[in-house]
């Protein structure tokens, strides 16, 4: 009976359908338009706009996630070059700046992975149906996890030399570290360089309604909510 | 008993059941065995400068303490880096020397160009829930060109990534040491694939190359 490929075919399934997170659909959402960002600045002929996914259904809607629970900030960033010179705009340049001065710089996609990822089912699919159950959400979580990583790097904002006229677009990732102080705004830089003489200019933008609490206060505010 | 399938659900919900379950074993503490190795590149010109290597205290003694899956696991990436980097300039410039501080430089400097200062930005790993899932590591580093008189000519960050599948075994720590080891190597490699398209360093070099051109004309640094 154990042996019986039927039997096998309802464990996984089972498996799947209890485990439930281990799954990713990185065609669910293409990333946004970046032409609709409001919130833009310009210097000296080069121009950056942001956009904060603060919201959930937002978050969920593009990263399969809620990012604010994992403590990790996603900006999306448009980046223009409207001068007359190749311009290199590198997303590791980008610095998040709190008000009281602490400067967060980006953080890789693989380390977003690690926050949001496919942690937990399999755990829970071992207790439920022993180590077939095991292997069949190991599988799917590792599935799901390289999935989300190739998605999430699609979406990124990548490196890139702006010729004249050129824009580029892509979302950044900030994971505040641990102990950082509650906050609600800050100021996200971009950096231009000049990719011929080196000389650079930088466009501050500053973002309000954050939201952003500290990882640990969240903990609790959840253990109260499954309390009541 | 509804109380309890309540709470066991809400755990559940949660996604704490795995780790209230973790954390009821043991907790052990794992020392992460690192060897990260630069594969020569002919590909690559160096830059035919000697440089100065400024290896700080934070970054030889840099330790990545992680928990995951309740244990402790300890990277000793510091140390791991410094290994790595002394088989790197060599790829990346004509010469390396160590010196013990940022410039100006009290003596002996006379060869040398710049000072690179490297550090450890970043790291981060993950562990597969089964030994023959897949191991994955991703480190930063961000280097620091300074000038010999101490100004910073430019500063930049590589990312490397690692990934490595498990095997079983009694071994806990040899994985994520081979993906932190293979995402080390990976930002060695891209360091030196990319130091002369970082527009500060090429602007650097341009200086250099017209300072070089007069004394040795037969050396060029064009792009």
């Amino acid at each position: 009976m154990r042996s019986n490929p039927l039997y096998l075919t309802l464990v996984v399934s089972l498996v799947l359908l209890a485990s439930g997170c281990a799954s990713y659909t990185p065609s669910s959402a293409p990333v946004p338009d970046a032409s609709a960002i409001q919130l833009k600045q310009a210097n000296r002929g080069v121009e950056a706009g942001a956009d904060v996914y603060v919201e959930e259904e937002r978050q969920k809607a593009i990263f399969d996630a809620n990012l604010d629970e994992a403590g990790v900030i996603a900006i999306q960033v448009l980046a223009k070059n409207k001068t007359k010179r190749r311009m290199l705009v590198r997303p590791t340049d980008m610095v998040l700046t709190l008000q009281n001065g602490r400067a967060i710089s980006t953080a890789g996609v693989n380390s977003v992975v690690n926050k949001v990822g496919e942690d937990g089912s399999v755990v829970g699919a071992a207790l439920a149906f022993g180590i077939i159950g095991m292997l069949a959400a190991s599988s799917a979580e590792e599935e799901a996890r390289t999935a989300r990583t190739e998605d999430y790097k699609h979406k990124a904002f990548k490196e890139v030399t702006l010729a004249p006229g050129q824009s580029g677009h892509g979302f950044v990732f900030f994971i505040p570290p641990p102990g950082t102080p509650d906050f609600n705004h800050a100021t996200l830089r971009v950096r231009f360089v000049d990719s011929d003489t080196a000389k650079s200019r930088s466009v501050q933008l500053a973002l309000r309604d954050l939201g952003f609490v500290k990882a640990e206060k969240k903990g609790a505010e959840k253990t109260e909510k499954y309390d009541n | 008993m509804n109380y309890l399938l309540g709470k066991l659900k809400a755990l559940a919900r949660s996604r704490l059941l795995g780790p209230a379950i973790l954390l009821m074993l043991p907790a052990c503490s794992h020392a992460v065995p690192l060897s990260p190795a630069i594969t020569p590149s002919q590909a690559q010109a160096q830059v035919p400068l000697n440089v100065g290597v400024l290896y700080t205290p934070e970054l030889t003694e840099y330790e990545h303490r992680g928990g995951k899956m309740g244990d402790t696991w300890i990277f000793p990436l510091g140390s791991a880096s410094v290994e790595l980097f002394d088989q790197t300039w060599g790829q990346a410039f004509r010469s390396a020397l160590p010196v013990g501080s940022r410039p100006p430089l009290a003596s002996g400097s006379r060869n040398l160009a710049a000072v690179i200062e490297p550090r450890i930005e970043a790291f981060d790993f993950h562990l597969p829930m089964i030994k023959t899932g897949t191991y994955t590591a991703e480190i930063t580093y961000r280097f620091v060109l300074y000038a010999l008189s101490g100004d910073p000519v430019a500063s930049w960050t590589v990312t490397g990534e690692g990934a490595q599948r498990g095997q079983f075994g009694f071994d806990f720590s040899r994985w994520p040491g081979e993906a932190a080891d293979l995402a080390m190597e990976d930002a060695a490699q891209k360091f030196v694939a990319g130091l002369k398209r970082i527009p500060e360093v090429r602007r650097w070099l341009r200086s250099k190359g017209a300072l070089i051109a007069q004394v040795l004309p037969w050396v060029s640094t064009d792009e």
